[in-house]
């Protein structure tokens, strides 16, 4: 704690500050002094909040995470450190780290590859000319080509494989080969790949710029709030993936206990942090004849239709079914034990499908239905026993389930967000907020 | 410097994202610099389209842009007007729907749901419907001054014409829990530590009321359609542009 001090009394005697800064300098000293783990600072926007952390995360001997609503915010902050020549990284989404892979596309394919025609061989090759660099780690890069190719798409710099594939083949090999050989990729990119197991299986990525800042992070870390919830699970499914392939880890979850001991957690903006525990699934995937959404349904509509809970804004519409949930939370709880007692079986079955109908959706369906079952089990630990889901319908008017957990006071809310066996990691925990909410579930919690 | 928050009577539906964006063609964008904001991108997008030449908020670096012109209107989903925008220099803020505004439509609901014991439970009225539509008006309060308060970063800079148009169900809630509505509003001020009014603004009649004065008055909540749009644009124009 004694670091916290030095770096307030060292933002205080280099900047000029103003009088509700001071105020805020004051209550955070206040707080460590009396071994207060969380200080919530909910002045009124425009009060120098943000301005003031980022200095105090400047002057601190030691490692901060500094935590924001969304990517794009989390970039912001990261200029603003390495302006300063602070010791800084930019935690971002798998994809977003742009070329960095070792793995070689020709390793995913070692098997096809004697199996093909030499022109078929000659467009794999140029396709990985491409390819070769793009994170393996991640759903997107095994997507079926897109035949809507969305404007915010064509910005991004990588592109699925097999649509790399598909359009040098159709040049090459004229349309119908290419689609034949696309399918031979598409079956191949799920023969025993590693990546099936977890995130980063293979040797190359103990080479890999990712793993190594999972390793030996920057002082500073700045990351969305999301990113920050997810990390550990990156540790945990890199180290699943190396012990089932018999392999020695480069990182495992004592890493990450590791990044965050003494380490100051900054979360700016907190007024929007509980929605970070929200997640979103695609609830139309199919195992077998049952899709997710009619699993947790079973005739009793244990999830709230999203048009429903927008008509609560019409006065004089028939909503008792809402209201009644709303008051008995029954069904809150019958959500939460649903999830317990099923998810897992569910992401199994999920495993199952990913293999056998060899499709990326199937992939991406398990990253974020694996994210949930996370949750559903720090809940179990915290005691959260109420969950809510509300479908709405998501791209091409397929049904997305939106997953919450009830969260009752402070500690609850930060041990979803970081994990009860990490959650004393941290020395101290400073959020920055437009209107009360930690500060809110904080004062909850004490009455 | 006091902040003052319009609310319109008014229900604004999805389908009025077309009609909005052809009203606001009229607004005198000159030497004003008009953020319109709505919680759907889709809705946001609709309006992009009518409005011609406006432009299509996707970063902060947008709106960084439109704060350094003379003049303009840009369209944004409202969180990027809600998170992280600092930009000075907006003349007028124009929302169309907040309700419980937090990122997406879905999550906008969800959240005061999860924390219910905070957001709900402590709005002191039986019917939990009632309770998150309370909620709805408190979270109006708060992110429309988060809002304009993004635009002001100075102690002494003017905070701009701030407006929501939906607030339809807002207000009638506020009509109908008047004590409630006046607790949270006190709340908030005293919260915020600024000087904040709100006031409900009948656009066809030009009647203004304060929260005190909405209970015993005859304001009607209309739908957007059924509004003569002109005389809403000339109000809007009249006052945003006001030196």
């Amino acid at each position: 704690m004694d670091e916290i001090l030095e770096a307030l009394d060292e933002v205080r005697s280099r900047y000029r500050l103003r009088s509700s800064q001071e105020r805020m300098l004051e209550d955070i000293e206040r707080a460590v002094e009396e071994g207060d783990r969380v200080v919530v600072l909910a002045d009124r926007p425009g009060s120098g909040k943000s301005w003031l952390l980022r200095r105090i995360a400047r002057h601190y001997d030691g490692r901060v995470l500094y935590t924001v609503p969304s990517p794009s915010l989390a970039e912001d902050v990261y200029r603003t450190f390495e302006d300063w020549d602070l010791s800084v990284e930019y935690w971002r989404r798998v994809e977003d780290y742009g070329r960095v892979c070792k793995v070689g596309t020709d390793e995913l394919l070692s098997d096809l590859l004697t199996r093909l025609d030499p022109d078929e061989l000659r467009v794999i090759l140029k396709a990985s000319g491409e390819a070769d660099e793009h994170p393996k780690c991640y759903p997107w890069f095994y997507r079926k080509p897109r035949k809507d190719k969305r404007r915010d798409d064509k910005e991004r710099d990588l592109r699925p494989l097999l649509e790399i594939i598909l359009e040098i083949g159709e040049r090459e090999l004229g349309r119908e080969r290419a689609e034949e050989l696309v399918e031979k990729v598409r079956e191949a990119l799920y023969e025993d790949n590693p990546f099936l197991l977890g995130f980063a299986p293979w040797d190359e990525c103990g080479e890999c710029d990712i793993i190594r800042s999972l390793k030996e992070p920057a002082r500073i870390l700045c990351m969305s709030f999301k990113k920050l919830l997810s990390a550990p699970f990156l540790y945990a499914s890199h180290r699943r993936a190396r012990e089932a392939l018999g392999k020695e880890p480069f990182v495992t979850e004592e890493d990450w206990k590791g990044v965050l001991e003494g380490s100051l957690v900054v979360f700016d903006d907190s007024h929007v942090l509980p929605a970070a525990l929200v997640v979103e699934v695609p609830g139309y995937v199919k195992v077998g004849e049952n899709s997710l959404r009619r699993e947790l349904d079973r005739g009793e509509e244990l999830t709230f239709d999203q048009s429903l809970m927008w008509q609560i804004v019409d006065w004089g519409r028939d909503i008792r079914k809402v209201r009644r949930a709303l008051e008995t939370g029954e069904r809150f709880r019958e959500v939460y034990k649903r999830l317990v007692y099923e998810l897992e079986d569910w992401i199994e079955g999920l495993k199952e499908a990913v293999k056998s109908e060899k499709n990326a959706s199937y992939l991406d369906a398990k990253k974020n239905l694996s994210l949930l079952n996370e949750l559903v089990n720090r809940s179990e630990e915290l005691g959260v026993e109420e969950w809510i889901v509300i479908r709405s319908p998501g791209r091409r008017g397929n049904k997305t389930l939106t997953f919450a957990p009830v969260v009752e006071n402070l500690d609850q809310l930060l041990g979803l967000l970081v994990g009860p066996e990490y959650v004393d990691e941290p020395a101290l925990f400073i959020a920055a907020e437009n209107r009360p909410t930690l500060l809110a579930l904080k004062e909850v919690g004490r009455a | 410097m006091r902040l003052t928050l319009f609310l319109l009577p008014l229900y604004v539906k999805s389908r009025d994202a077309n009609l909005l964006g052809k009203m606001f063609r009229k607004l005198d964008y000159r030497n004003t610099r008009f953020l319109i904001l709505d919680r759907a991108f889709s809705f946001v997008k609709e309006i992009h389209k009518g409005l011609r030449d406006s432009w299509l908020v996707k970063g902060i670096e947008d709106l960084e842009r439109l704060a350094g012109k003379g003049g303009g209107v840009a369209v944004a989903e409202i969180m990027a007007g809600l998170v992280g925008a600092d930009v000075q220099g907006l003349d007028a803020i124009i929302v169309c729907r907040t309700y419980l505004s937090n990122y997406a439509a879905q999550r906008s609901i969800i959240v005061p749901l999860m924390l219910k014991r905070v957001r709900l439970e402590t709005k002191n009225v039986d019917d939990p419907l009632d309770a998150l539509r309370l909620e709805a008006f408190e979270s109006v309060l708060y992110d429309l001054t988060t809002v304009a308060g993004r635009a002001i970063r100075t102690e002494h800079g003017e905070p701009p014409f701030t407006t929501l148009l939906g607030a339809g169900t807002v207000v009638e809630v506020a009509r109908r829990y008047p004590e409630e509505a006046l607790d949270i509003y006190h709340e908030f001020l005293e919260n915020t530590g600024l000087d904040v009014e709100v006031r409900v603004r009948d656009p066809e009649t030009g009647l203004e009321l304060t929260l005190e004065e909405l209970p015993g008055s005859d304001v009607q909540v209309k739908n957007l359609e059924d509004v003569n749009g002109e005389a809403l644009i000339d109000w809007i124009n009249e006052n945003a542009t006001a030196p």
